[in-house]
C-alpha cells in the first residue's frame, strides 16, 4: 500500500520534480497546493499519510501552514522543503512540529529516505 | 615605404558634414532596426535611450543633438556606431556610416574655432583628405554630462 | 630558477602568505578572547611552519627568521612546557603585523632590508623559549565531563529512571548535520530530559557536526529511544550507553575520536583558487540563462494556453520547468562564488577595536548582526576602509570616557554595533554607538561659519540633511575636531568612496544617546522577482520586495481610492493615506488615464502609490547596473525614479523602477520636489 502524499510548493516545477521522485518508489500523490491556504484545505479534505511542505510561499507560507495543520491533526506528519541557507527557517519547522526535512537541490535517494524516516512513528 | 604615423578613421555623415573617430576607440556599428532602443525618461535631450549590447545595458547618445545640429532624419541608413571610452562602451547614433579613410598624421590640423557647426570642445582635429575636411572627434569630451561640458564624466 | 617562473611561484607564494597571515591572526584573536587551547595552538603553528618553508625556499629570509622563532615558542606551548599569558599573545600580534608588511615588502620587491626591522622580535622569541619550562599543562581533551556535583545530582534525579549517554556520529549524512543534531534533539525532549550535551549549546551549532552527544535521563526504553532517533538518522549513526556502561568507560573510544576531528565552526574545506573575471564571465553567462530560461518559460505558457497536444510541444512542456530549476540552481551556485558574507570583514574588527579602544581610552565591547549577509566580493573588499574610518571615528569622537558615560547615568562600557541586512535591491552596513551624537544645532553653526550653508536654508533644513552636512569637503579641518566630536574629519571621503560603489551613506543621530551611520549598496548582481508593467508602450520592472498590493482601477472600479487632499493626490489604502504618484506624470510621458493599475509599493515603512498603465506579469529579472552613467554628475545626470536596468526576454532593456527614490521625492513634507 502506498503512502498517501500531499506536495506544497508553489512553483510547478518543483512539485513535478517531486512527484517524478516520489512516484513509483511507494508513494501516491494524492494532491497538490501553491500556498499555505490551499495546503490546509487539501490537508483536510484528502487527509494524506505525509505532506512535503515548502517554507516561501505567497498567501501564507509554510510555517504557518504547519503550525495550522499540526493544529487540528497533531499528528499529521510534515516535512518541510527548503533552500540552502534557510537554517533558521528549518529549525522554526521543527519547533513547530514538522517531522524532517528536505533541503534544494534535491537527491533522490535522500527524499526517499527522508520521507521513509517521517513515515515511522 | 615607412608606415609612419597613420592612423585609421571610421567616418560618418551628421547633418551633411563629415566626421571620424579613430578606429581603435570603434567597437563595431549596427543598423537601428536591428535593436530596440529603450527610452529613458527624463535623461538629457541628447539621450536617445539604453540598448542591450551583449548583456550589457549601454547609452546611446544622439549625436546630432548632442551637438545642436538640425536635420534629425531616422531612415535605413541611421547607424549606432558603438564606441568603447575607459572600458566602457557607448553607442553613438548617426546619419549614415561612409567609410574606413586611412590617413597620415601630417594631414591634420588644429581645428580653428569657426570652421564648423558644432563646438570646438569636441573636436580633436581636422584631418584633409583629397576634396574633403573630416572633423575629428574627441569622444571624451562628447560623453561629458551635458550641462558642465568642462567637467570630465564616466565614472572614474 | 627562470624570471618567469620566479613571478609565478612568487604570486602563489603571496596568496599563499595571506591566507596563512589571516588564519594565524584569527587563531591568536582566539586564544586571547577564549584562553589556550590546543588545537588552536596546533594550527598557528603550521601556519606558521609552513610560511617558513615557503619563504625560506623563495629567499625571503626575514620572514623565514621571524616564523623559526614563533614556531619555537608556538612548539612549547603545545607540548605544555610553556603556558599562554598576555606577553605571548601580545608578541604573537605584532609578529603578525611585521610578517604582513614584510610580505608587503616582498610584493613591492623591497624586501632585502628587512633583517634589521625584526631583529628586536627575535630576541624577544628567544628570550621567552629560553626561559625554563613552566609546569607541565594538562592538555583540553574534548570530553563530557561532570563535576562531582553535577554526577551526584543526575543520578538522584533520575534515581529510578534510565540514565543514557547516547554518542552520534552521522557517517551517512555530509550536510546539514547541525540541522540534524536539532531535529533528534527537539525529538528526544519529549522522551526525557538531556542533562547535558556535546558541544554546550547544541540547538545553536551551525555547520558541520560529525560528532555530538548528549545524556539524558528517562522513562522510556533504549529501544523506544532508539526508534525515535531512528526516524531521523540510521541505526549505525548512534549508540546509546547505559549508565552502567558509562561507569565502565565504554564510551572511552568515541571520544577519543571525537577529539580527534575536532569540529570547528570554519571547517576548512577543499578550495581553488580562481581569477576574479572568470568568475564574472560565468556570471553573465549565468545572467543570460536566466533571461532565456524566462522566455522559455513564456513560451510554455503560450503552447499550453494554444492547447497544442503534440508529442514536441508535451516534451517542451516537461523539458523546460527543469531548465528553469537548473538554470535557478546554477545561479545561486555562481552567486555563492562571487558573494561573500559580510562576516568576513567583520572579524577583522575585534582586533581593531581592540586597540583604538586601548589607544584611546575608552571602553568598548563591539557587536555584530547579519554577519551572514551577503554581498559582491569586490564591493565587499572596498567598503572596508571607509567602515574601519566609520568605527575609529565612532570610538575616538563619538564614544566618551568611562568617567563621563557614568555621569551621564550610561554604563562605563560603550558598544559599537556593526550590523549588515538586505533590503529591497540594497545590502545596507551599519556602524552605530551609543556615545553622545551628533547635534544638529552645532553642525548648522559651523556650516554657515564655513560658507557651506546660508542663515535661511538653515532654517528650512530637515535633520537628515543637516546631518548629511558633515559629509560636504570643507566641512570640518582637524581644529573643529574637539568641537563637534570629531565626525567629518575624512566623512567627505567615506561618501566619495561608497559613491563610486554606486552607494549611499545615510547618518542618523541623537544627542547623547548615540549615532548610527549607515552604508547602502546596490546589489548589481542580483537577480530579483519583480512585478513587470507596462506605460506608455515601454515596460518597467519593480522588485516584487517593495509592492504590498496591485490593484485594478477604472471608471467604475475602485476609483473611491484616489483622493485629492490639499492639491495632491492621494492614495486611501488600509486607513493610511499614502502619496500617489502618476508613471506617465512622473516620467512626463503624457496624458493622464483614469484607468490603469494602482502599485501600493513601499519600503522601510513608507508607502507610495503608482499608477500605471497596465501589469504584464511577474518574473524573475538580472539586474544590469547602470551605475557608469547614471547618477550625479555622470552622463545622464541623476533620474530619481530609476535604479537600474534589465534585459527583457525580447532582447530589450526595461529599465527597474527606483521606489525608494520615488519616496525621496516626497521627502520634505509631502509635496513633490522639483526635480
Amino acid at each position: 500500500m502506498s503512502a498517501k502524499v500531499l506536495v506544497v510548493d508553489d512553483a510547478s516545477f518543483m512539485r513535478l520534480n517531486l512527484k517524478n521522485i516520489l512516484e513509483g518508489e511507494g508513494f501516491e500523490i494524492i494532491g497538490e497546493a501553491t500556498n499555505g491556504v490551499e495546503a490546509i484545505q487539501q490537508y483536510k479534505a484528502e487527509n494524506p499519510d505525509i505532506v512535503t511542505m515548502d517554507i516561501t510561499m505567497p498567501e501564507m507560507d509554510g510555517l504557518v501552514a504547519t503550525e495550522k495543520i499540526l493544529e487540528f491533526d497533531p499528528n499529521a506528519r510534515i516535512v518541510v522543503v527548503s533552500a540552502m541557507g534557510q537554517e533558521s527557517y528549518i529549525k522554526k519547522a521543527i519547533m513547530k512540529g514538522a517531522k524532517n526535512f528536505i533541503v534544494k537541490p534535491f537527491k533522490k535517494d535522500k527524499i526517499i529516505d527522508t520521507m521513509n524516516k517521517a513515515l515511522q512513528g | 615605404m615607412e608606415k609612419q604615423h597613420q592612423l585609421q578613421l571610421v567616418t560618418f555623415i551628421l547633418s551633411g558634414e563629415e566626421y571620424g573617430i579613430n578606429i581603435l576607440e570603434v567597437h563595431e556599428i549596427k543598423r537601428l532596426k536591428e535593436i530596440g532602443i529603450t527610452y529613458v525618461p527624463q535623461a538629457p535631450e541628447f539621450v536617445e535611450g539604453v540598448m542591450n549590447l551583449r548583456g550589457d545595458v549601454i547609452p546611446v547618445i544622439d549625436l546630432g543633438k548632442r551637438f545642436d545640429l538640425d536635420n534629425h532624419k531616422r531612415d535605413k541608413e541611421t547607424r549606432i556606431i558603438v564606441v568603447k571610452v575607459e572600458e566602457k562602451f557607448i553607442g553613438l547614433l548617426v546619419d549614415r556610416v561612409n567609410e574606413v579613410l586611412t590617413i597620415d598624421q601630417s594631414v591634420i590640423e588644429e581645428p580653428p574655432p569657426e570652421i564648423t557647426q558644432i563646438d570646438s570642445f569636441f573636436i580633436s582635429g581636422i584631418a584633409r583628405y583629397e576634396e574633403r575636411l573630416v572633423i575629428m572627434l574627441d569622444i571624451l569630451n562628447i560623453l561629458s554630462s551635458g550641462e558642465q561640458p568642462e567637467v570630465p564624466i564616466l565614472a572614474e | 630558477m627562470a624570471d618567469m617562473d620566479f613571478e609565478k611561484f612568487k604570486k602563489l607564494f603571496l596568496q599563499e602568505a595571506d591566507e596563512q597571515l589571516e588564519i594565524m591572526e584569527k587563531g591568536v584573536l582566539q586564544l586571547e578572547e577564549n584562553g589556550e587551547d590546543r588545537k588552536v595552538i596546533d594550527e598557528i603553528f603550521r601556519m606558521a611552519h609552513s610560511l617558513k618553508g615557503s619563504a625560506g625556499s623563495m629567499g625571503y629570509t626575514a620572514i623565514a627568521s621571524l616564523t623559526h622563532e614563533m614556531e619555537n615558542v608556538l612548539d612549547k606551548l603545545r607540548t605544555g612546557d610553556k603556558q599562554l599569558n598576555d606577553e605571548i599573545v601580545d608578541l604573537l600580534f605584532i609578529s603578525i603585523d611585521t610578517l604582513k608588511n614584510l610580505r608587503q615588502n616582498v610584493e613591492k620587491g623591497s624586501h632585502e632590508e628587512d633583517e634589521g626591522e625584526i631583529e628586536h622580535l627575535l630576541f624577544q622569541f628567544r628570550d621567552i623559549s629560553a626561559a625554563s619550562s613552566d609546569k607541565k599543562d594538562i592538555a583540553v581533551e574534548k570530553k563530557m565531563v561532570l563535576t562531582t556535583e553535577e554526577v551526584q545530582l543526575f543520578k538522584d534525579k533520575f534515581q529510578e529512571k534510565n540514565k543514557f549517554l547516547i554518542c552520534f556520529e552521522l557517517i551517512h549524512q555530509q550536510e546539514m548535520q547541525s540541522m540534524l543534531a536539532f531535529l533528534i534533539l527537539n525529538n528526544l525532549k519529549d522522551e526525557g530530559e538531556i542533562v547535558k550535551t556535546l558541544p554546550d549549546g547544541l540547538e545553536d551549532v551551525e555547520g558541520d557536526l560529525p560528532f555530538f552527544s548528549l545524556l539524558m535521563g528517562t522513562e522510556k526504553s533504549p529501544e523506544e529511544l532508539g526508534a525515535v532517533i531512528q526516524q531521523s538518522v540510521e541505526q549505525d549513526e548512534f549508540t546509546i550507553y547505559s549508565w552502567e556502561d558509562i561507569e565502565q568507560g565504554a564510551a572511552r573510544n568515541f571520544f577519543q575520536e571525537m577529539k580527534e576531528t575536532f569540529v570547528r565552526r570554519d571547517v576548512s574545506r577543499d578550495s581553488i583558487r580562481v581569477d576574479i573575471e572568470k568568475v564574472d564571465q560565468l556570471m553573465k553567462l549565468v545572467g543570460e540563462l536566466v533571461i532565456d530560461k524566462e522566455r522559455l518559460l513564456e513560451i510554455s505558457k503560450n503552447i499550453k494556453a494554444e492547447g497544442r497536444d503534440n508529442e514536441d510541444a508535451q516534451a517542451l512542456l516537461e523539458t523546460i520547468p527543469h531548465v528553469d530549476f537548473i538554470a535557478t540552481e546554477l545561479h545561486e551556485s555562481v552567486m555563492d562564488i562571487r558573494m561573500y558574507p559580510v562576516g568576513s570583514i567583520f572579524k577583522r574588527f575585534p582586533r581593531l577595536v581592540r586597540d583604538i579602544s586601548r589607544q584611546t581610552g575608552k571602553e568598548v565591547r563591539l557587536e555584530f548582526s547579519g554577519e551572514d549577509t551577503e554581498l559582491d566580493r569586490t564591493i565587499l573588499q572596498e567598503v572596508f576602509d571607509p567602515l574601519v574610518h566609520l568605527v575609529r571615528n565612532a570610538i575616538d569622537h563619538g564614544i566618551e570616557s568611562p568617567g563621563e558615560r557614568e555621569a551621564q547615568g550610561k554604563s562605563a562600557t560603550a558598544t559599537v554595533a556593526l550590523n549588515a541586512w538586505q533590503e529591497e535591491n540594497n545590502i545596507v552596513i551599519e556602524v552605530k554607538d551609543d556615545g553622545a551624537g551628533i547635534d544638529p544645532e552645532k553642525i548648522k553653526t559651523r556650516a554657515i561659519q564655513r560658507g557651506l550653508l546660508t542663515e535661511k536654508n538653515a532654517e528650512e533644513m530637515d535633520r537628515e540633511s543637516i546631518l548629511d552636512l558633515i559629509m560636504e569637503p570643507g566641512f570640518s579641518t582637524s581644529e573643529t575636531v574637539s568641537d563637534l566630536s570629531g565626525r567629518g574629519v575624512g566623512m567627505d571621503v567615506v561618501r566619495t568612496n561608497i559613491e563610486k560603489l554606486d552607494g549611499e551613506v545615510e547618518i542618523a543621530s541623537e544627542p547623547e544617546k548615540g549615532t548610527s551611520i549607515s552604508i547602502v549598496l546596490p546589489l548589481t548582481l542580483a537577480i530579483v522577482q519583480a512585478l513587470m508593467i507596462g506605460e506608455k508602450n515601454a515596460d518597467y520592472a519593480i522588485p516584487l520586495s517593495a509592492i504590498f498590493e496591485t490593484i485594478a482601477v477604472g471608471e467604475n472600479n475602485k476609483k473611491e481610492l484616489i483622493k485629492t487632499v490639499k492639491n495632491r493626490e492621494v492614495v486611501i489604502w488600509r486607513e493610511q493615506v499614502i502619496p500617489l504618484i502618476r508613471l506617465s506624470d512622473f516620467f512626463n510621458l503624457g496624458e493622464l488615464r483614469e484607468e490603469g493599475f494602482l502599485i501600493i509599493a513601499g519600503v522601510k515603512g513608507k508607502m507610495v502609490g503608482i499608477m500605471v498603465e497596465d501589469v504584464r506579469g511577474e518574473q524573475e529579472i538580472v539586474i544590469k547596473s547602470l551605475g557608469d552613467f547614471l547618477g550625479k554628475d555622470k552622463l545622464f545626470g541623476e533620474i530619481p525614479g530609476i535604479s537600474g536596468a534589465t534585459i527583457k526576454g525580447n532582447g530589450e532593456v526595461a529599465l527597474i523602477l527606483d521606489i525608494q527614490g520615488m519616496l525621496r521625492c516626497f521627502k520634505k513634507g509631502g509635496d513633490l520636489i522639483e526635480r
